[in-house]
């Protein structure tokens, strides 16, 4: 008798108490926990949807300049001004930080002959890394009497 | 037939009693038996039960703080696709502007220097002009062809009447044409040129023939255009001012 005194007061009460306070807690909680439903179900949809921005956002930044392409990015410049015959000049300012990237204006002071430097702004273009050309500047450049034309492309790169 | 009754009648009843006494003892432990289990059983239930509810709520209320993080995902994404799309809008068909503006450049005009600022929408020109009507043309050009709005001459500069020298300071719009430039014969020429002799000037007036027989507005055309422009050994009369 004792131990079913003691299992009455120490088992079967709490726990029908606490079974009691849950079913209260439950019903009480069931507008709550039909919102959190419907939360998790959204929240399902907003990650399928953050995924698929995501990765069309990634296929743009591509063309952002990483640490590993720093290198890459400049030898890229010098080697297509040599290609077109151009003596060109890069200086590249300090990054600044863009939402979740950085941008820094890059200034590029070129050479030659007019119809090369506009195949520059061409191929510029081609190339993998995000260039945005801000303004061009025109002067004649060498001596008097030559064809040659400077052009200073001054530009903003990305970097991720 | 004979029915002894031998036992005397105090031990029957203690024997009856006994009897009670078992069963009952029986009775209580199958009670406390059932009991028992019963107790396990709501145990176990209320242990389950208690777990299954923390475990939701701890995972709702993971959910519900994800959500916060799902709000500055957003916030981020929402940010990064902004810029995305201003660096998208902020690109510029440098060449095809570039050819455009060169086709609206009369032949007699010389320009020294140039500059494009497409942040700002400005552009600024330092030209020579041949004729007051070379300058006039390069005006109405400029305007018609919907790169600059407006600008005056002062009065100072149209008593001028050779080699003017002048330098175009206005908004700009960079836009590229949107239908092919019809051919005229103030249009299609140089760009950049630091020569005034007359032959740059013929072969300027040569290359808008070529120019208009091929198809307006293709790389390649600008490519042309720009390269004969360029290409010729010409001697300077008039330097960068």
């Amino acid at each position: 008798m004792v131990l079913i005194f003691c299992s009455m007061f120490f088992i079967i009460l709490p726990s029908t108490d606490k079974l009691t306070s849950i079913n209260a807690t439950v019903q009480a909680d069931q507008g709550e926990t039909e919102n959190k439903k419907s939360l998790i179900k959204q929240s399902d949809n907003l990650n399928i949807g953050i995924k698929d921005v995501e990765t069309k956002l990634n296929e743009f930044t591509s063309g952002f300049i990483s640490k590993a392409d720093e290198v890459d990015f400049i030898y890229t410049l010098e080697n297509l001004g040599n290609k077109l015959n151009l003596k060109n000049n890069l200086s590249i300012g300090e990054k600044k930080p863009i939402a979740t990237f950085q941008q820094s204006d890059i200034q590029i002071v070129l050479q030659g002959k007019y119809i090369d430097e506009v195949a520059y702004l061409s191929e510029i273009k081609k190339l993998k890394y995000q260039i945005t050309v801000n303004s061009v500047n025109f002067t004649q450049g060498g001596a008097s009497g030559s064809d040659s034309v400077n052009m200073t492309v001054f530009a903003t790169v990305f970097w991720q | 037939m004979i029915k002894l009754n031998l036992v005397p009648e105090y031990i029957k009843n203690d024997q009856k009693l006994e009897r009670i006494l078992a069963l009952n003892i029986r009775a209580l432990l199958i009670l406390c038996f059932g009991f028992f289990i019963a107790s396990g059983v709501i145990l176990y239930a209320q242990l389950s039960l208690q777990d299954a509810y923390d475990d939701f709520t701890a995972q709702s209320n993971l959910i519900a703080d994800n959500s916060k993080d799902y709000n500055n995902k957003v916030a981020t994404l929402n940010n990064r696709i902004s810029v995305v799309s201003k660096i998208k809008l902020e690109n510029f068909d440098w060449p095809a502007f570039l050819e455009h503006f060169s086709q609206n450049i009369p032949p007699n005009i010389i320009v020294n220097s140039a500059s494009f600022n497409h942040v700002n929408d400005f552009i600024s020109l330092s030209v020579i002009a041949k004729t007051r009507e070379d300058l006039l043309a390069l005006r109405t050009n400029l305007v018609a062809s919907g790169i600059i709005s407006s600008f005056e001459f002062p009065v100072s500069i149209m008593l001028q009447k050779e080699n003017i020298k002048f330098e175009i300071n206005s908004q700009a719009i960079f836009s590229l044409p949107q239908a092919p430039v019809a051919s005229s014969s103030t249009t299609t020429t140089a760009v950049i040129t630091a020569s005034t002799s007359p032959e740059i000037i013929t072969a300027s007036t040569t290359i808008k023939k070529k120019t208009t027989k091929s198809k307006k507005n293709s790389p390649k055309n600008a490519t042309t255009t720009s390269n004969i422009l360029t290409a010729p050994e010409a001697s300077s009369t008039n330097g960068i001012k």
